[in-house]
C-alpha cells in the first residue's frame, strides 16, 4: 500500500531552461539504469525474499526510488517549461517533442522507451542482491555522466548530486542485505543454492554422503 | 504566509525526513542497533511536529491530513514540481 506525500524528497528549482540537457537527464527516468527500473526491480523482488530485514530494505529503498522518479521528472519538466519553438528546433529535444511535446515519458537519452528487459527479478535472493548492487553502481555512473554535462546549470547540478549520493547509500544497504542472506544460508549450502526455492534440494540433504 | 517562511517550513520537513529515512534504512539491516533506534525515534518525533507546522500553513502533505474545517485544499495547492506554497 502506498500513500502520496505532496512534496519532493529533494527540492527542484531550476531557473534556466535547457532542452538539450533534458534529453540527457530523461535517461534517469526511462533509461536502462534509471529510477523507474530501480523502483520496479526492488518492489517486485520483495516477494521472493525469505528474510524480513532484507524485505524491509527492498520495500524502503524501492519506495524511495518512486520519489526519485518524481525528482528526475521534475528536473525534466522544469528544464523544458515554456520552451520557444526556436529552442526546440535547435536542440536535440525536437525528436522527443514530436511524440511527447513537453510531457513526461520514460525513455532513455537515445529515445528507447523504458522496458522491463533492463531489470531482473530472478526469485533467487543472492542473484537479486548482486543485481541490485550493480544497478546502484550503474545509476551512480550515469549520474556522474550527467554531472559532467550539467556544470553550467547549478540548479540541475545540485539535484543530481543529491540523487548520486543516494545510490552510494543504497549500494551500502544492499551489501549488508547480501551479508544477511549469506549468514542465513545453511552451513551445508556452501554452493549457495537458491535459499528461496531449493529448501529440499537433494544435494543439501545428502551433502558429503 | 510569505513564500520564504513556507520554504523554510518545507526545508525543515525535507531535512528531518531525510534523517529519518536514512536511519530507517540503516535499521533495516541493523535492527538491534540501540543508538540508531533512539536517534530514529528522536528525529521522527521532530519530523511529526515539523509536518504539523507545515500543514497548518501550506495544506495537507497527505490526503488523510485534509482539514475538515476547510475546502478541499488537497486538490488546490500546487504540486511540488510547480511553485512553492504562498
Amino acid at each position: 500500500m502506498f500513500i502520496y506525500e505532496k512534496r519532493l524528497q529533494y527540492p527542484v528549482n531550476i531557473k534556466t531552461t535547457d532542452a538539450k540537457l533534458a534529453t540527457a537527464i530523461i535517461s534517469q527516468l526511462g533509461g536502462p539504469d534509471g529510477e523507474t527500473g530501480a523502483a520496479m526491480r526492488y518492489l517486485n523482488q520483495r516477494f521472493a525474499m525469505p528474510y524480513n530485514e532484507v524485505t524491509a530494505c527492498l520495500t524502503d529503498i524501492g519506495t524511495e526510488e518512486l520519489g526519485h522518479m518524481e525528482i528526475v521528472a521534475s528536473v525534466v519538466y522544469q528544464l523544458t517549461k515554456n520552451l520557444s519553438m526556436a529552442e526546440i528546433e535547435k536542440s536535440g529535444f525536437y525528436q522527443y517533442y514530436v511524440d511527447h511535446t513537453t510531457g513526461i515519458y520514460p525513455v532513455s537519452a537515445a529515445g528507447v522507451p523504458w522496458s522491463a528487459d533492463s531489470m531482473q527479478s530472478t526469485g533467487d535472493p543472492i542473484a537479486d542482491l548482486h543485481e541490485n548492487m550493480a544497478a546502484e553502481q550503474k545509476a551512480r555512473l550515469t549520474y556522474d555522466n550527467i554531472l559532467r554535462l550539467s556544470k553550467d546549470n547549478p540548479d540541475v547540478y545540485d539535484a543530481i548530486k543529491f540523487l548520486r549520493a543516494r545510490e552510494i547509500v543504497h549500494f551500502q544497504r544492499f551489501g549488508e542485505s547480501l551479508r544477511i542472506v549469506q549468514d542465513h544460508l545453511d552451513s551445508k549450502n556452501f554452493y549457495a543454492f537458491n535459499p528461496a526455492f531449493d529448501k529440499n534440494a537433494p544435494c543439501l540433504d545428502n551433502c558429503g554422503d | 504566509m510569505h513564500n520564504q517562511q513556507a520554504n523554510e517550513l518545507l526545508q525543515t520537513v525535507d531535512e528531518l525526513s531525510m534523517v529519518s529515512l536514512d536511519l530507517a534504512l540503516y535499521l533495516d539491516t541493523h535492527p538491534q542497533d540501540e543508538a540508531a533506534l533512539e536517534a530514529y525515534f528522536k528525529y521522527n518525533d521532530m519530523l511529526r511536529a515539523a509536518k504539523k507546522e507545515y500543514q497548518k500553513y501550506c495544506g495537507p502533505l497527505t490526503v488523510s491530513h485534509a482539514d475538515p474545517n476547510e475546502q478541499w485544499v488537497w486538490a488546490m495547492t500546487p504540486f511540488p514540481w510547480q511553485k512553492e506554497c504562498d
